[in-house]
């Protein structure tokens, strides 16, 4: 059970706190409502890219980091399709600092072309050490716009191509930031040793004059249902064969995430699983094989995946997949198997509970879908789902015209 | 209401005083097995750590100590792996084995009111498990494909070259598993390693969290007991390393996009007097993300994604390695600027102004360091195989907060000449 206080300022930015006092320190989370699905076609990347120059000093503070590290803190981020995150962490006496460097940046960047130069150069880096100079590493640019054909989903947070980051402006950068990073488009979390009322506070003190922006309401295209099985075959220079099957499902807050996850989870949350006793154990079909969903803010993906042993046809291994997940939707699953992967959710949640940036970080993503109260809510969500549930799930996800399927072989060139 | 606020200027801050320590309990179990308890935390869970002086050193050679560990989970004279598995996940739980140089941990994460179901099958697998013929075969074959995977990338190439570069293709640090290994590993070896090694003698056991009152009744029921025989490991000796003749090394790899680099040089480990101080001079160079080398490297020009820096402690040893991966057309750029950077360490003293800066991450990196139990835990038991103890981490602070500019810029002119580093490049 999470203890959460909450305040709104007037400009819009929502606050959310947890005290935990076993701890001599503080996170501050902030995110922002925007991600690589807020970006323009031609501008992929863009997102995280604009995380990168997040770093470059603001209006005010001509560096980020410096004033931070003084104070004994340490910082990161990322970003997703859906959010851009940043947090902090430092010692709890000195949590002043987190809330004025977070707010001047929320006021204007120091945007110039310098560091939007140097940086460009960073993402270049990080685009070829994540996903072009690692095998399978380019699947995530394969395997989305397989899936997407008019959602931004379809392309990687990272960026579609590399050109797009190599021809972004300066302009660009800015409007960029005037559209999306605003009070009232973010929420600020903070848990750890400290006080709500003084948080709030220090919310007002920092952030209280930030002017609300003008945020555009979100219209994205969506995909029209998918009525045929989509297959891709690519070639590259691999170790081994590796199966990469896509199937629609809904969004993070629907009803049914639940009942998805916990179907995800009888197919391949740790070493009892499915997947893994039946394809990686006794049949020997596969070196590794996994199951798992996006949790995405649109309708997003439940995802198979799974690397051959050698020698294996891939047809055979993919049929081998199949039968497993079709036998779901025939024969179901039992109570016990159920139990058991709600048992894990249920240790997890507590696992996730000794950290308090965790906490941090789930809170403002709680609220920004809606309500950070729902963090406490959500273990009786997963006990509430029946093993018909599952059944029923399985039978409507696992259809062929859902699939999308890539066969990444190996024996390429490059 | 008007107020203006300064943002030009930060809020006031204070400087760490130190750590406060969660206390250790030593306690003894009857058939001598020490047990160090650190009991904190808010959530009733336990993390309990066997530690065996069962490591890749023991082994004498590749492969055998870890194939041993993770073998533990698949199988015993009366549980199937598939039960074993199942018990685990059912309860919530995670079991897993870790293989290092000189012995190997198993891990029980669980909530605590658990235990009395989990500590019988931590008790079978570590004292009886079967090292089944079919498992063996599927574990070496899984694993085979992961050590395949993992040579494509110039990370690893490099990361594993290096260490037979700092201290010579046959010592124990430097030995480097190729897929020979595979081919010979027998089921009888892992039965012989497992029998002498995993044994109360040399055995220890770390708890931390809220494992709750019954737990030292719960050790001594199933690991305190007279009839679980001490074995007989050898516990083999560490010899002088011999690091390579060449100081340059090139593994090219076609096609690759970038350059994995490492440069570094031989060190002692962390009992010796300047390792402390070494500490805060590592900082500076690479061990923060306002560090120099990232600032030059990565922040002003540009070459690559991130780069670090760190002094790494063996039992026996220790080495100091930069690591970074880069623009592969830009790489003597990049080398060329990490050497800079040494060789400024050397000829500048640091201003006190960056000195404060890595003073107080530093403290307070300690801060993040020792938070909870869990992660404290795991400080200790390593502290522990040096024959240190949290004075250690007292007298960091107290170095941190005292060393000054000349004493950096002595360390600097004695252990980072640029003639004693050996560099290592997987790409091109």
């Amino acid at each position: 059970m999470i203890e959460i206080y909450k305040h709104q300022l007037a400009n819009g930015l929502r606050v959310v706190v947890h005290p935990d006092l076993t701890t001599p320190l503080a996170a501050v989370n902030l995110l922002y409502d925007v991600g690589a699905r807020d970006e323009d076609p031609s501008r992929t990347g863009f997102a995280h890219l604009f995380e990168h120059l997040m770093f470059g000093g603001s209006v005010n503070v001509p560096s980020y980091d410096d004033p931070l590290q003084r104070v004994g803190g340490d910082n990161n981020a990322w970003t997703s399709n859906d959010f851009t995150n940043y947090y902090v962490t430092l010692p709890a006496g000195n949590l002043e600092t987190a809330f004025w460097l977070e707010s001047d940046r929320m006021l204007e960047l120091n945007f110039t072309p310098h560091a939007l130069e140097v940086q460009r150069k960073v993402v270049i880096e990080e685009f070829k050490q994540r996903y072009l100079n690692q095998p399978y590493g380019d699947m995530p640019l394969l395997s989305r716009p397989l899936a997407y054909q008019v959602h931004p989903y379809r392309w990687p947070t990272i960026g579609q191509d590399l050109s797009h980051i190599k021809e972004a402006t300066l302009e660009e950068v800015k409007r960029f930031f005037f559209t999306h990073y605003a009070p009232n488009n973010a929420v600020l979390a903070v848990a750890g040793n400290v006080v709500p009322d003084e948080v709030f506070r220090l919310a007002e003190k920092w952030f209280g004059d930030l002017p609300r922006r003008e945020v555009p309401k979100r219209a994205l295209p969506q995909e029209v249902a998918q009525t045929e099985a989509r297959e891709l075959t690519v070639r590259r220079k691999v170790p081994a064969d590796l199966i990469h099957i896509d199937f629609h499902i809904g969004k993070r807050t629907d009803p049914d995430f639940y009942v998805n996850d916990l179907l995800s989870d009888v197919l391949s949350n740790g070493p009892s699983s499915r997947l893994f006793q039946t394809l990686v154990k006794d049949e020997n079909l596969f070196s590794d094989i996994n199951a798992f969903i996006s949790g995405d803010m649109d309708p997003g993906l439940f995802t198979v995946t799974g690397r051959l042993m050698p020698g294996v046809p891939m047809d055979q291994a993919e049929t081998a997949i199949w039968e497993q997940l079709q036998r779901i939707g025939n024969e179901g699953v039992a109570e016990r198997e159920l139990q058991k992967v709600k048992n894990k959710i249920e240790s997890n949640l507590v696992f996730s509970e000794i950290s308090f940036l965790n906490k941090a970080m789930n809170m403002a993503q709680y609220e920004l879908m809606g309500d950070a109260n729902e963090i406490n809510k959500e273990i009786d969500y997963y006990r509430a789902v029946s093993t018909g549930e599952l059944q029923e799930a399985a039978r409507q996800i696992f259809s062929r015209t859902n699939s999308c399927t890539l066969h990444y072989l190996s024996g390429g060139e490059q | 209401m008007s107020r203006t606020i300064d943002r030009k200027k930060g809020p006031a801050f204070q400087a760490l005083e130190g750590i406060n320590f969660i206390p250790v309990r030593e306690v003894a179990l009857p058939n001598g097995i020490e047990v160090s308890l650190l009991e904190a935390g808010s959530q009733d869970v336990s993390k309990i750590d066997w530690v065996f002086p069962a490591g890749a050193v023991q082994a004498g050679k590749p492969l055998l100590a870890s194939t041993v560990g993770n073998l533990l989970l698949e199988g015993t004279a009366t549980r199937s792996s598939a039960e074993i598995s199942d018990t685990i996940d059912f309860y919530g739980a995670y079991l897993n084995a870790q293989t290092f140089h000189h012995n190997t941990v198993v891990t029980l994460v669980c909530l605590t009111r658990e235990l009395p179901h989990l500590l019988p099958l931590v008790e079978d697998v570590v004292r009886n498990a079967a090292f089944d013929a079919r498992e063996v075969d599927i574990y070496l074959n899984k694993r085979r494909q992961e050590f395949l995977l993992e040579s494509e990338k110039v990370r690893t190439l490099a990361a594993r070259y290096f260490g037979s570069v700092i201290f010579g293709a046959d010592h124990p640090y430097g030995k480097q598993l190729d897929l020979s290994h595979f081919d010979t590993l027998g089921r009888e070896e892992l039965i012989a390693f497992h029998r002498a090694a995993y044994t109360p003698l040399g055995c220890r056991i770390v708890v931390a969290g809220q494992p709750g009152n019954d737990i030292l009744a719960l050790l001594t029921r199933h690991f305190g007991g007279s009839d679980w025989q001490a074995g007989n490991i050898n516990l083999n000796g560490v010899g002088e390393g011999l690091s390579s003749p060449e100081k340059f090394h090139l593994l090219e790899k076609d096609g690759a996009l970038q350059s994995a680099i490492r440069i570094g040089r031989p060190m002692f480990n962390n009992t010796h007097p300047d390792y402390i101080p070494l500490q805060v001079l590592n900082t500076i160079l690479g061990g923060y993300f306002g560090s120099r080398l990232m600032t030059t490297v990565r922040e002003e020009k540009g070459l690559t994604y991130g780069i670090g820096s760190s002094i790494v402690s063996y039992p026996k040893g220790g080495m100091w390695v930069i690591a970074s991966e880069v623009m592969g057309e830009m790489r003597e750029d990049a080398t060329a600027a990490i050497f800079e950077e040494m060789q400024r360490l050397i000829d500048e003293p640091v201003s006190e102004d960056e000195l404060e800066v890595v003073r107080n991450y530093m403290l307070g990196e300690l801060l993040r360091q020792f938070d909870g139990p869990f992660s404290s835990s795991d400080i200790y038991r390593t502290l522990w195989e040096y024959g240190l103890d949290y004075r250690f981490y007292d007298r960091m602070v107290e170095v941190v907060k005292t060393i000054g500019p000349p004493d950096l810029q002595a360390l600097a002119a004695r252990y980072l000449q640029p003639g004693d580093f050996y560099t290592v490049v997987a790409g091109k």
